[in-house]
């Protein structure tokens, strides 16, 4: 048995990438990276899209939410958002009467935050703060994600909303995140009318019930959304799509913003934003963006030169943690006051992004609205823009009606399937003997490669490198930038002693393992500057890692962050590796907030295979950025692991793997996604396809079932006891079938299935017997893909590697039948077939 | 069909739709009648058919609160032209309505697997339809809370390359939401320059964007009389301090078309000129466009597209906001407003543009995802309270 000493994880893994669960960065198993699983949501739609996140509760912006990640079904996990909130809603009323700043000046958190029951979250799920229901998770239908032809798909989202209570309105931000990809931030508002007045303010709103004048007035709703795409937060970037209409022709211009902007809506030349990553790019050579639309600027306002917030739509600024609010901004962090003065003039070149968008409801109250009002909904929307190279949900060929006037008649879906027909043995696969009788071909050994295949087993898995701090940690740096802040409660390798506060366990007494840990300030401390992180950041640097080419990668840690309820976001833990050429890639960030988190050990595993082929260096920061609250923080039984090659290539340009990189692979160490007898046609009565390692079986000192395959201890085999007799664990009386798990293959992309096998028999075989190959679509549609039928020869049992081209199903999701048969008077058949891959070509 | 909103339907026939003998052609349910009664008794009765041009077509819409009178909104309503426009222009806009039709052929006939939990429903002689009833959240919470439903019909035609479904969502509230969905693939890839579209990842080549005005006819007949509406522009017109805005009505009394005007926060409604409530006004419905940040695009500056709306009186033979067929009348929405017949007290028809640009992405490759295109029409004094 090969691989015996890997683990069930590994062997599993080429199954997890046919469903498309764990393709690319990050394995799903990596559960609450960024946060404890009590704040973590992680949501696969039913289209298997998967968004995950944290979410935070704060008493100022209510839920926040953090570490947005998107996961289409065939394709690697992104980062989008690092941070989503509301940041402000604006109320001010036409009579000049009243100009509230609600999330400033009362709320969306805290007591304002209303507790949900259960029949206000239909078939979802409440999450909880504090013990209070607040947050309802629910999955929504949402209509047709796509049609053409008869090609149709129903959509679905997860949804996200919370209500708060502030007077007589509720509020109610909502968060839809479509299987496709797309972010919908909304907030809905209903409760009760306001303000009233009597006849004389007739002029400022609206004639209801018992004879008063319902006031007019806008909602401005502003959010905050900290960009981080693709997990850097450095490299992203801003531009301005405008369009210039004129003698018929609709031109575009891209307008990128070098330093903070604000801007408007402007519906004559069409305008739109994108975020756009400044490294990755899709196939079309394009970045990996959003585009953000303010659709609903019906009501779009400019208010008076007290509020300058209100005088642009949009607003892009680099990052600064104390700015917050689009209004009513605390000024004593030494930020401004409102959103129109965090717009400096600072350049965004190579800073952390931040887009402030907004969109205003102007509320002319109607009868309807009292006593109760109908909730009204204001949304934006945040769609991927080649941040896929086809749509994620549909494995259709690219295609297009390429036509300047629609034609008359519709295309039938038909249409779309490839236009060229697989061939069958385009790679010098053996030709098939087309008659049996005649011309006894010596073997059918035209194989274009008989000797073994050249791939080598797996290379070993194992701990690559560790740190456990007990001892050679002179290779680690300590301030290694020379710009650290903190001044107490540096990093160091101790063994800490107990740090409580108010019976919450800041630091533990003792390492993860061991006696040793990479902690701050390892002396216990029980107030503010007593061995703990005080004053700004201290740095960690490890000795540089080589993660060598073609290989995968995990790195698992144990961890702590520790902080008293005066934390807040600037207090932070935040592990990076950095590459010799400075880029970072930050495997957790964990920040404070107003809530005590306690130490406990939680451990990171993260899969850093992106790495592959670059030297890396482990940056562990710690921050104290505020209050000078009680931070603490540690690490320890750090872990490099080789976790294999690479049969689940990073996303490269857009998430497709480079030519030779594995799609699909199995060695049948295990079948478990395979499928016997699919289409309940088999007739074999013994000798079915098992899992199994072969016996030799020779017959009449003919090898006809070599026993030892090529590639470790289990194949695919019909079966798999030696016999000496026909009928004796071969192939008997008919076919027998076995299919393999549903293997997508993404569009515009050549492929090759290889695998070795053999088909082995005795001299009175004929074309009755044979070894078939089938693609089977979705749809159920066969389609022959090889044949080796038996002849009048005795045709040994030798492995022999087969090629073939699956170029023309690309962009489909397809099944592999696999078929052996005995059709004839019961002749010694055996075959068997292992080490099946698809690679990119 | 069913028996039981047959039978209903011939009822409120007889209960309230007082014919004249001389029947105008927009007071007949033409086509088939459907009805659907939420839980909380709330109602909204129509008629549906098919025609080749226009698709799907609603006539005598009637909405209903709990425990109130049921009132017609709508005489007939449909989406009565898209026009498309490539942003090379190398072509001439593109008129779907009229030129092949969203109906006949082009409409597709629907599985039970395309209309999940919903209801598919034939016309001559196929499924053509699908409803179905959706939870839709919060009707309001206050002290207390209700959840509330939506009704939806749905149609889907096919274009070319374009796929349409169009769609109407009946709140049980009174808000009706007519919505028109964009998929299908990209019908323009393999051209030169990208300024006028984008590098679409299939073949790396360049996808030429376009611009669809979807243009709508909505002809109001509130309650029974369809001949005694008017149409009521509400501007909130800011101080030189812009701290307060005064409220300003003026009538539309004359045939015209109007602009989006976000400064004065205008908007319009269809009011009626008898009924109302003692307390408060006259019954009226609002119309909430949306997608005014694209509501600029024209780019052959043609006249029926540089306004968002335009309000006409009835005539029969003006159905489509361009392209419309000159024997009789003229050729667009701009046209019939030429004439500046009076509209106070007139059977009024509201004409709507929305336009939207569409920039072809990388995930259009192979599917376009439906990109959808709504606005509401949300009952104001319709009753004199919130009615749940």
């Amino acid at each position: 048995m090969k691989q015996n000493k890997i683990p069930v994880l590994r062997r599993c893994l080429p199954f997890l990438v046919a469903l498309g669960l764990c393709a690319g960065w990050n394995a799903p198993l990596a559960a609450a990276e960024f946060c404890s699983d009590a704040f973590y949501i992680d949501v696969t739609l039913p289209n298997q899209a998967r968004w995950d996140m944290c979410w935070e509760h704060r008493n100022r912006e209510g839920i926040v939410l953090h570490k947005i990640h998107y996961t289409p079904r065939n394709g690697g996990r992104r980062m989008i958002l690092n941070e989503a909130a509301i940041a402000q809603i604006h109320v001010p009323y036409d009579d000049n009467g009243a100009r509230y700043h609600d999330v400033t000046d009362y709320g969306l958190g805290g007591g304002y935050m209303a507790q949900l029951a259960q029949n206000e979250c239909p078939g979802g799920q409440l999450l909880t703060f504090n013990r209070k229901p607040v947050l309802c998770q629910q999955t929504e239908a949402n209509d047709t994600a796509y049609r053409y032809g008869t090609d149709q798909l129903a959509g679905n989202a997860l949804s996200l909303f919370s209500v708060s209570k502030i007077g007589a309105y509720h509020y109610i931000p909502v968060w839809r995140f479509l299987d496709n990809g797309a972010i919908e931030p909304g907030i809905g508002a209903t409760g009760a009318l306001q303000r009233f007045g009597d006849s004389s303010k007739a002029r400022y709103g609206w004639l209801t019930g018992d004879n008063k004048i319902s006031l007019a007035h806008l909602h401005n709703f502003f959010w905050k959304l900290d960009f981080d795409l693709a997990g850097t937060r450095s490299d992203d970037y801003v531009e301005e799509l405008n369009f210039t209409q004129e003698n018929g022709q609709t031109k575009r211009t891209n307008r990128r913003y070098s330093s903070e902007t604000a801007s408007r809506v402007a519906p004559r030349t069409l305008r739109r934003w994108r975020i756009a990553d400044g490294n990755i790019k899709a196939t079309n050579g394009q970045p990996i963006a959003y585009e953000i639309r303010l659709h609903q600027a019906e009501h779009q306002d400019i208010g008076p030169d007290s509020e300058p917030f209100t005088h642009n739509d949009l607003y892009v600024t680099h990052y600064r943690n104390c700015e917050r609010f689009a209004s009513h901004n605390p000024t004593n962090t030494g930020c401004a006051e409102n959103l129109a003065d965090f717009v400096n003039g600072e350049s965004l070149s190579g800073q952390d992004i931040v887009v402030w968008p907004s969109t205003t409801f102007y509320h002319m109250p109607r009868a309807e609205d009292a006593p109760i009002m109908d909730a009204h909904w204001s949304f934006i929307s945040l769609t991927p823009l080649d941040w896929h190279d086809q749509n994620p949900l549909s494995d259709a060929q690219a295609s297009s009606g390429n036509t300047s006037t629609p034609a008359a008649t519709p295309t039938p879906a038909a249409t779309a399937t490839p236009a060229t027909a697989p061939t069958a043995t385009p790679t010098a696969a053996p030709t098939p003997t087309p008659t049996a009788t005649t011309t006894p071909a010596p073997t059918p050994t035209a194989t274009a490669a008989p000797t073994p295949a050249p791939t080598a087993t797996p290379s070993s898995a194992g701990v690559i490198h560790q740190a456990n701090f007990e001892s050679n940690t002179q290779d680690w740096t300590l301030n290694p930038e020379q710009n650290d802040t903190a001044s107490h409660g540096q990093w160091e390798f101790a063994n800490p002693q107990a740090t409580s506060h108010d019976g919450y366990t800041l630091q533990i007494g003792n390492a993860y393992r061991g006696s040793r840990a990479l902690v701050t300030g390892a002396a216990a401390g029980g107030s503010a500057h007593a061995h703990d992180v005080d004053g700004g950041v201290t740095r960690m640097r490890s000795p540089q890692f080589d993660l060598p080419a073609g290989h995968q990668y995990r790195i698992k840690l144990a961890w702590y962050f520790a902080h008293l309820s005066n934390a807040t976001a600037a207090d932070y833990l935040k592990i990076s590796l950095v590459n010799t050429s400075g880029s970072r890639s930050t495997l957790l960030l964990v920040q404070g907030s107003t809530v005590n988190r306690a130490a406990q050990w939680r451990i990171l595993d993260a899969d850093i295979s992106a790495l592959a082929g670059s030297k890396v260096q482990l940056l562990i920061e710690a921050a104290d950025g505020g209050n000078n609250s009680i931070v603490e923080a540690a690490i320890d039984e750090i872990q490099i692991e080789q976790t294999g090659r690479s049969a689940t290539p990073p996303p490269i340009s857009g998430g497709i793997g480079a030519p030779g990189d594995v799609l699909f692979r199995t060695d049948f160490s295990t079948a478990a996604q395979w499928t016997l007898n699919p289409l309940g046609d088999d007739s074999a009565t013994k000798g079915q396809w098992q899992n199994a390692i072969p016996k030799i079986t020779h017959f009449q000192g003919r090898t006809l079932q070599p026993g030892p395959v090529q590639h470790g201890g289990k194949a695919m085999v019909t079966g798999a006891a030696e016999g000496e007799a026909v009928g004796s664990n071969d192939v008997d009386g008919g076919k027998t079938s076995i299919r393999s798990p549903l293997i997508r293959l993404p569009a515009n992309r050549r492929y090759q299935l290889s695998l070795d096998y053999y088909f082995a028999h005795l001299r009175h075989s004929s074309s009755v017997d044979y070894f078939n190959i089938y693609v089977v679509r979705q749809n159920g549609q066969r389609q022959q893909l090889f044949s080796h039928k038996g002849r009048a020869a005795n045709q040994l049992g030798n492995w022999q590697e087969l090629r073939l081209d699956l170029s023309g199903f690309a962009g489909q999701a397809i099944y592999l039948d696999l078929e052996a048969a005995d059709g004839g008077a019961g002749g010694l058949i055996e075959a068997a077939f292992d080490n099946l891959r698809i690679t990119y070509q | 069909m069913n028996k039981f909103g047959a039978l209903l339907c011939a009822v409120g026939l007889l209960l309230s739709w007082h014919a004249p003998a001389s029947a105008t052609p927009d007071t007949r349910c033409q086509g088939t009648p459907m009805r659907k009664v939420f839980g909380s008794g709330a109602v909204w009765n129509f008629c549906w058919r098919i025609e080749a041009k226009e698709g799907l077509v609603l006539s005598q819409v009637y909405y209903q609160a709990p425990s109130t009178l049921q009132r017609r909104v709508l005489g007939e309503a449909a989406l009565s032209q898209i026009e498309t426009r490539r942003d090379d222009g190398t072509a001439a806009a593109y008129l779907m309505d009229t030129t092949t039709g969203l109906g006949g052929s082009h409409l597709s006939s629907l599985t039970q697997a395309q209309c999940p939990q919903g209801t598919l429903h034939a016309f001559a002689g196929r499924n053509v339809l699908c409803s179905r009833t959706k939870k839709a959240g919060y009707l309001y919470k206050y002290t207390r809370q209700r959840q509330t439903e939506v009704f939806q019909i749905s149609t889907f035609a096919q274009r070319g390359p374009r796929h349409y479904q169009t769609r109407w969502s009946f709140y049980e509230n009174g808000t009706l939401e007519p919505a028109i969905g964009l998929s299908g693939i990209l019908p323009s890839v393999g051209n030169n320059d990208a300024q006028f579209g984008w590098p679409v990842a299939a073949n790396n080549q360049i996808a030429t964007g376009y611009t669809d005005h979807y243009l709508w006819r909505l002809d109001f007949d509130l309650d029974s009389n369809s001949n005694n509406d008017h149409i009521e522009e509400i501007n909130s017109v800011p101080t030189a301090d812009r701290t307060k805005k005064d409220k300003v009505l003026r009538p539309v009394s004359t045939e015209r078309g109007v602009s989006l005007n976000p400064d004065y926060k205008t908007f319009w409604r269809v009011v009626d000129a008898e009924v109302g409530h003692n307390a408060i006004g006259k019954i009226s419905y609002e119309i909430i466009p949306q997608h005014y940040d694209q509501s600029g695009a024209n780019s052959a500056n043609v006249d029926w597209l540089k306004h968002d709306l335009f309000f006409t009186a009835y005539r029969d033979c003006e159905r489509h906001g361009a392209n419309n067929p000159q024997n009789s009348c003229t050729g667009n929405m701009h046209a019939f407003t030429q004439d500046r017949q009076n509209l106070d007290g007139a059977d009024i028809v509201v004409w709507y543009k929305q336009s939207r640009h569409y920039l072809p992405r990388s995930e259009d490759s192979n599917r376009v995802a439906t990109r959808w295109n709504r606005f509401k029409l949300i009952p104001r004094d319709w009753n004199p309270t919130n009615p749940y």
